[in-house]
């Protein structure tokens, strides 16, 4: 009897990190997700109940563009031939409206002559590219690959 | 606004608490990270400003 119980194999708790994951969201809401974190900053968490967090983000994400554009930073537009400004225009447009705003709205371009040009270029390069993080966050919280 | 320090400090800043914010949720593993980044980004963007001190970029400023 007692070698008996001693076979027995205890239960197997599941992973932590297994345990901590939510339920993947149906897609329509992983999409909306995904396009209100890329739309505004901090708002596709705010969208999966993590209100404090997408403030803080949002927060954070404006404040790198405020500070790119009172140094007159570059705010970046495709140049036939000069493929790096591709990359640097979907860098900073993936702030979403901001940037859209500020280019369309505003006509916002930035001073080359400006002492603090260079540094604005890349607060504002840095505020496209945290959002791009932010939605790529909010995607995989809503797809159940992150808690 | 323009000195050079200034802005590395709150660029140090605002990325540390971003990535800290983002990929951390304990608070005592927050404080960590932020510290770890932002004196990481800080310290080594002086050792390296040391480290290119003897290697000028260009002819020297004009004197105003």
């Amino acid at each position: 009897m007692a070698e008996t119980a001693s076979s027995e194999k205890p239960p197997v708790a599941p992973p932590p990190i297994q345990a901590a994951l939510a339920e993947p969201l149906p897609t329509p809401q992983v999409v909306m997700a995904t396009a209100l974190a890329w739309l505004v900053p901090g708002l596709g968490h705010v969208y999966l109940k993590r209100a404090v967090r997408g403030l803080i983000f949002f927060a954070l994400v404006m404040i790198a563009l405020g500070v790119g554009i009172s140094l007159q930073g570059n705010l970046y537009q495709p140049i036939r031939g000069q493929w790096l400004t591709y990359l640097a225009t979907f860098g900073q447009a993936c702030a979403g409206i901001p940037y859209f705003v500020l280019r369309y709205g505003f006509h916002y371009q930035g001073q080359q002559e400006a002492a603090g040009y260079e540094y604005g270029t890349a607060f504002l390069l840095t505020a496209g590219l945290m959002n791009l993080l932010l939605v790529l966050d909010a995607r995989d919280i809503a797809g159940g690959q992150k808690e | 606004m323009l000195s050079h320090f200034l802005l590395m400090v709150v660029y140090a800043l605002l990325v540390s608490l971003f990535f800290t914010i983002l990929w951390r949720r304990e608070r005592g593993a927050q404080i960590v990270l932020f510290l770890q980044l932002f004196f990481g980004m800080v310290g080594g963007g002086l050792i390296v400003a040391w480290l290119m001190y003897p290697f000028p970029s260009g002819p020297p400023a004009p004197i105003p």
